[in-house]
């Protein structure tokens, strides 16, 4: 089976679900389980032969595009395998929980496009071998997340927010794809596993590349100073969260990280930038989170701080470190989705987010109130759960990396935090006492079981792989940060190690989580802390600003709407231009040519008809006048075509010039008659423009009488034309053969403006309500 | 408008317009003409129709909206660039019927190029006819 195939059928799925969900539900649910339940083996499979020494797959259509540019080459070694199966896996989960969470609401009907061609596109982004085609797909996860986020779409705040996570994530995947061409420019290829190759045997690619790279990393994976998207990306709905958002798209930068291992370790400068970058993120995620109210927002702040603890442990990049982030990261795509959805079900039984409002659930949602419960204990780091063995081995390796204690103290600051916000929001709900302003527990509205699988089974997954670890994840984390770090290493992961340090520091902290969950409450305000990195977002909205009212301050100059003014600004460009060109190739003199032999006289007659009818144009004060004898100097024109052997253009010219007239009556119908409005000294210098175009293009037309810089293709062509093409006629051979994919273009642009012309002549009336690309208030 | 002169000429000018249209088109791979002013010619045919106060204005004879020839005319002309793609060639490469042999037109070659230039027939027609009808002022959805 080839590797791609798994993106091709999804992507199948999501172009039928539109029509498919909304005639028969239970059968596209059924299909949709189907797909992602094969997948996820598919990809378990492939990680688990991987994993014990086997080869890393590869697929490829070699000849799909004639350009080395891009190629359509697919590899799986153990870090992509291991994304695919978390995307596919909390795929699964998620697409369940969304038909839940919309129901039989016709409002669900274009989700599961946009989720699928997500899920596809981040299958492509972990699986693709070739830079560009990496980026192609790492493009189509923004753009399907933008419209995921706005899927509210005619709520204001949502597209803003929408636009927002787009344009940062899409500034920072052009400077990716800007670093991959550089690359490939210095390397002389775009495939990622010979970039890998080229950097462990020692070359050192361009520091600027790095650079750039690591700007689309940063922004995809919301690291610091560009934190700020992910949070207000929590207006999509809860499905989208708890999927894009905290289990996968955001984890890309990193992916692209470790994919790219080798090559950042060849810079200390840029591992540096990674930890402490790294570093800001987490405790920013902590101090804004700290005093959010809203479940969804807290979860997205205690998601940044994991990606900032992911992406430090990836820039001290030693093998230890690796392995703390590969455990980190699984241990949280768990049980963050999983309380994404815990958190979106209280949102849909309760109708409300508010940490403040909520308590006392445990009774009505017994099932999710364990559930949580033990998500949050596994975040914590609970033992036997996965997130203990996560946090286990960070603590481990903070007492192993030497004489300082900073790493540690970081550490437990960040679990403390963590653990105490992951209560709040899997115990306040549940178990806290039920406030008075609060919705009722006891009228509470009917949750689709649907939406418990996701929980559920993820707690149950927290449980399992933690006990487990040793067995089941040992050779997988092994393989994969091999793969990362480029050099062969072997693991073998406990679950208990005795009683150690780490051991005693692990239950400091959990005792310390607790402390701080009963001992503070967040209050929903603000202090010095989030003002200051609230900061960040500020510069961003008015860069944004900025560039909005430059833009339209730009075109109020250039598009003023004054028609003399275009044609001014036109004329006089194309002068400059094509005089510069002129002087600068040394005035070349015109001569005549020759051989030409006379002119005859019906030749001549043309010249007073162009003159007198010229001369009436610009004279008369009827516009219908002015019109006809525009016409008259068309078919003069098309009159000369005709004696010169252009028969075909003869004949256009003919019937264009008739369709103008009758379309331009219809257009001057209404319009008043000339009238003089300009002063005298500007017609003077349009008179001046005008006679200057004239002169140049009468020296132009000799000029290229003269002038042959290439062989004539003519001769070339109409020998070709019978032979070739079947046709006597090489016009028209050459528009319907020859160059038959330019009268397919210029065909579909006169489609275009003729119904261009009709939406702005029938349709354009001013609307009465417009989109605004302006913050909320 | 109403002329009883253009009414009648209209009459006798309009199916002959489009008849010569036709076979402009048809003959333009070898002789002057093509699908481009075929197209033209026909499009006059139907505003004269129009002008002189047939049926439903900018319509044409067959009552067909200008939405009808656009998309027609784009998706002939695409549809004859795939044959030559199946043939193992390349997208637009011409492919060739057999010549053959009919009284009046003498000998005939049928082939991609001409479905192409009966794209750009319609696709001329449903510009015009869009334009105009749009121009005019009046409903042609």
């Amino acid at each position: 089976m080839p590797l791609y195939l798994p993106i091709l059928l999804t992507l199948l799925l999501a172009a039928l679900s539109p029509w498919w969900v909304a005639r028969h539900r239970a059968s596209f649910m059924a299909a949709g389980t189907l797909l992602q339940l094969g997948m996820l083996a598919h990809f378990v499979k492939l990680l688990a032969a991987v994993s014990s020494g086997g080869p890393v797959l590869r697929g490829s259509a070699d000849n799909l595009f004639p350009t080395d540019l891009i190629q359509w080459s697919f590899m799986a070694g153990p870090w992509s395998l291991l994304f695919a199966v978390m995307i596919t896996g909390i795929g699964l989960l998620v697409f369940l929980y969304a038909l839940g969470y919309f129901g039989n609401s016709e409002k669900g009907h274009r989700f599961y496009a946009s989720l699928l061609v997500f899920e596809a596109a981040m299958l492509g982004v972990v699986l693709a071998d070739h830079a560009v085609l990496l980026f192609l797909f790492w493009e189509l996860t923004s753009i399907s997340s933008f419209f995921l986020i706005a899927y509210n779409h005619k709520e204001n705040e949502a597209r803003w927010n929408a636009l927002q996570a787009l344009l940062v994530t899409g500034i920072g995947g052009v400077c990716m794809l800007a670093g991959f061409l550089m690359l490939g420019n210095h390397w002389g290829t775009l495939s990622f596993d010979s970039w890998r190759g080229m950097a462990l045997a020692g070359t050192a690619p361009p520091l600027a590349a790095l650079i750039l790279i690591l700007l689309g990393a940063i922004t995809k994976s919301a690291l610091f100073p560009f934190f700020f998207w992910l949070p207000n990306a929590m207006s999509a709905p809860t499905p989208v969260s708890s999927y894009l958002h905290s289990a996968t798209m955001v984890k890309a930068g990193i992916f692209l990280i470790g994919s790219l291992h080798p090559l950042f370790e060849t810079s200390r400068g840029i591992m540096v930038t990674l930890v402490v970058l790294g570093g800001l993120t987490s405790l920013t995620g902590l101090l804004l989170g700290w005093v959010q109210t809203d479940l969804k927002k807290i979860l997205a702040y205690t998601t940044l701080s994991i990606l900032g603890m992911l992406a430090l442990l990836m820039g001290l990049g030693s093998p230890e470190a690796l392995k703390v982030a590969v455990l980190v990261m699984i241990g949280h795509a768990c049980y963050k989705a999983g309380l994404f959805m815990a958190a979106g079900a209280v949102d849909k039984a309760t109708g409300c987010r508010d940490l403040r409002k909520l308590g006392g659930l445990k009774r009505a949602l017994p099932l999710l109130g364990i559930a949580s419960l033990g998500l949050a204990l596994s975040k914590a780091g609970f033992p036997p759960l996965l997130g203990f063995v996560g946090k286990e081995y960070a603590y481990k390796f903070g007492f192993g990396a030497g004489e300082s204690y900073a790493l540690l103290v970081f550490l437990f600051i960040i679990n403390t935090g963590l653990m105490a916000l992951a209560l709040r929001v899997a115990w306040t709900p549940f178990r806290g006492e039920a406030p008075a302003d609060g919705p009722d527990p006891a009228s509470l509205k009917p949750l689709s079981p649907l939406m418990l699988t996701g929980p559920v089974v993820l707690t149950l997954a927290g449980v399992v792989l933690g006990l487990l670890a040793p067995s089941l994840l040992s050779p997988m984390v092994g393989a994969v940060v091999s793969q990362i770090h480029g050099r062969e290493v072997v693991f073998s992961l406990k679950l208990w190690h005795g009683f150690q340090p780490a051991l005693f520091l692990s239950m400091a902290t959990l005792a310390c989580g607790w402390w701080l969950f009963r001992s503070t409450r967040a209050n929903g305000s603000g202090n010095r802390a989030t003002r200051f990195l609230g900061g960040f977002e500020g510069t961003y909205e008015a860069c944004h600003r900025g560039l909005m009212s430059g833009a339209s301050s730009f075109s109020g100059v250039l598009q003023n709407g004054d028609l003399r003014f275009y044609l001014r600004c036109f004329f006089t460009s194309v002068l400059a231009l094509v005089v510069y060109k002129w002087w600068s190739s040394g005035f070349g003199w015109i001569s005549l040519p020759e051989n030409n032999g006379p002119v005859p006289w019906v030749e001549w007659l043309m010249l007073p008809v162009f003159a007198v009818f010229l001369l009436l144009i610009v004279t008369t004060r009827s516009r219908i006048f002015a019109l006809l004898a525009l016409a008259v100097i068309g078919l003069a024109i098309a009159f000369l075509f005709a004696r010169l052997g252009a028969p075909d253009l003869a004949l256009t010219l003919l019937l264009v010039e008739t369709f103008t007239i009758i379309l331009f009556i219809h257009m001057v119908r209404g319009l008043p008659k000339i009238r003089t409005i300009v002063p005298l000294r500007s017609r003077v210098v349009d008179i001046g423009i005008a006679a200057g175009m004239g002169v140049m293009m009468t020296l132009l037309a000799l000029k290229t009488h003269t002038v042959q810089t290439h062989e004539t293709i003519s001769s070339t062509l109409t020998e070709w034309s019978y032979a070739l093409a079947k046709g006597k006629n090489v016009v028209n051979v050459i528009l319907v053969d020859f160059r038959a994919l330019d009268t397919l273009g210029e065909i579909t642009v006169i489609a275009l403006a003729a119904v261009g012309v009709h939406m702005l002549w029938v349709k354009g009336k001013p609307s009465t309500k417009s989109g605004s690309d302006t913050p909320p208030p | 408008m109403n002329s009883v002169l253009l009414h009648i000429a209209a009459r006798f000018l309009s199916w002959p317009l489009l008849i010569v249209s036709i076979w402009i088109l048809y003959r333009g791979h070898n002789l002057p003409g093509g699908g481009f002013i075929g197209g033209l010619l026909a499009a006059a045919g139907f505003l004269l129709y129009d002008l002189s106060g047939h049926g439903r204005p900018a319509r044409g004879f067959f009552s067909l909206s200008p939405f009808f020839f656009l998309p027609l005319g784009l998706g002939l002309a695409v549809l004859s660039a795939l044959p030559g793609m199946l043939g193992g060639g390349t997208f637009m490469q011409g492919v060739w019927l057999p010549g053959f042999e009919l009284p009046l037109l003498g000998s005939v070659h049928l082939g991609t190029p001409l479905v192409f230039d009966i794209g750009v027939w319609f696709a001329v027609i449903g510009f015009i006819l869009l334009l105009n009808g749009t121009l005019a002022g009046e409903e042609t959805s």
